[in-house]
């Protein structure tokens, strides 16, 4: 719940057991796809939970409050990504340092606004994080360089 | 002062490395980039189990939940958790239930793939494995069937790891591919199909 009141700004208290109780029964639902040498059961869950959160926000049409403006909006589940895009992206990801790629994390996987990055990382500014993940994607731009079937993704990154 | 596990001091660590280098981070009025393509490519990926803990500790301090929404939660998932203890869970199992069910005979899928009625049927009564198949002809039976593909894919993994008794010990044609490798591109070539989009 802490984490849908996190990602779901704007949406009431029932509103977001509603979405966590959908993600929860999702999750259980596909749950022969979690794949421990991956990740983290939670970090697997989490996206059910800001899906259902999109899910919720689209259903309530115009009563939809207002997002953050550096906030993603939540939508339908991305395309999966073929095994090879997948292993090579998860290779250029292994040779950044952890904080790239926490702050990579943060950012872009769990779609944190930066005011909510500096208030979780505590003594930091929002404008100082949103540098610092400048800094990651680049570096990430950079290893994605060397390899080739993440070149058609990586064409818009600043470098 | 409680005790930390070492994967919760790891994860200080990692807060603490990243807090510091943000601290010395000049605090631009930068523009975010727009990288549609990349974002919708990491979202994909999920961080690594330290970097997954990691954003668990930054993000959960204060996941509580009720007496009432837990008793609501497992009454939601206790229906589901008893029909997984009931499904069959090996791809031998699923085709044969999918193709009884669509009222088609074995004859009928050998045909569509174009193998031998025999292998066929061996493979669906666990004397063969589905490694004697070539990856193509695999995600073919899937989709003629119109099995939803994560699902059978899973049930397909299952097969390979743990092969029946009856064909333990039979070549592979694949030699050493492993079973996650072969139910990938199995994976792939169904979501590459014009049909994909069957996932329910």
């Amino acid at each position: 719940m802490g984490y849908a009141r996190l990602v779901g700004g704007g949406l009431g208290e029932t509103d977001l057991e509603v979405a966590v109780e959908k993600a929860i029964l999702r999750g259980v639902k596909k749950l022969d796809t979690y794949d421990p040498d991956k990740a983290a059961f939670t970090s697997w869950l989490r996206p059910l939970v800001r899906h259902a959160i999109g899910d919720l926000r689209r259903s309530k049409g115009a009563d939809n409050p207002e997002l953050p403006a550096d906030v993603a909006e939540t939508g339908e589940p991305d395309p999966e990504l073929p095994a090879p895009t997948e292993a090579a992206l998860r290779r250029a990801l292994q040779r950044l340092s952890e904080t790239d790629q926490l702050i990579l994390a943060l950012r872009v996987t769990e779609q944190l606004s930066y005011d909510q990055i500096a208030e979780r990382i505590g003594g930091v500014t929002p404008g100082a994080c949103r540098v610092r993940h400048l800094r990651a994607l680049r570096r990430l731009a950079g290893e994605a360089a060397a390899e080739p079937e993440l070149h058609h993704y990586m064409k818009d990154i600043p470098t | 002062m409680t005790d930390m596990t070492p994967e919760e001091t790891q994860a200080a660590a990692l807060i603490a490395a990243l807090r510091e280098e943000i601290v010395e981070e000049h605090d631009l009025d930068v523009t975010d980039p727009e990288v549609p393509g990349l974002q919708a490519l990491l979202r994909q990926v999920l961080p690594t189990p330290s970097v997954g803990f990691t954003v668990d500790e930054l993000l959960v301090d204060d996941d509580v939940v009720d007496e009432e929404l837990h008793e609501r939660l497992v009454g939601v998932i206790r229906p589901e958790l008893l029909a997984r203890g009931r499904r069959p869970r090996y791809l031998e199992q699923i085709v044969v239930a999918q193709r009884t069910a669509r009222a088609l005979t074995v004859e009928q899928i050998a045909e569509r793939l174009d193998e031998p009625v025999q292998l066929v049927s061996d493979i669906e009564a666990s004397v063969t494995s589905f490694f004697v198949l070539k990856e193509e002809k695999v995600a073919a039976w899937i989709e003629q069937l119109e099995l939803d593909i994560d699902s059978a894919v899973v049930a397909l993994e299952a097969s390979l790891r743990r092969p029946a008794v009856a064909y333990k010990g039979t070549e592979r044609r694949g030699g050493s591919r492993s079973a996650r490798e072969f139910s990938q591109r199995v994976r792939d070539l169904l979501k590459a199909a014009p049909s994909a989009g069957n996932d329910s």
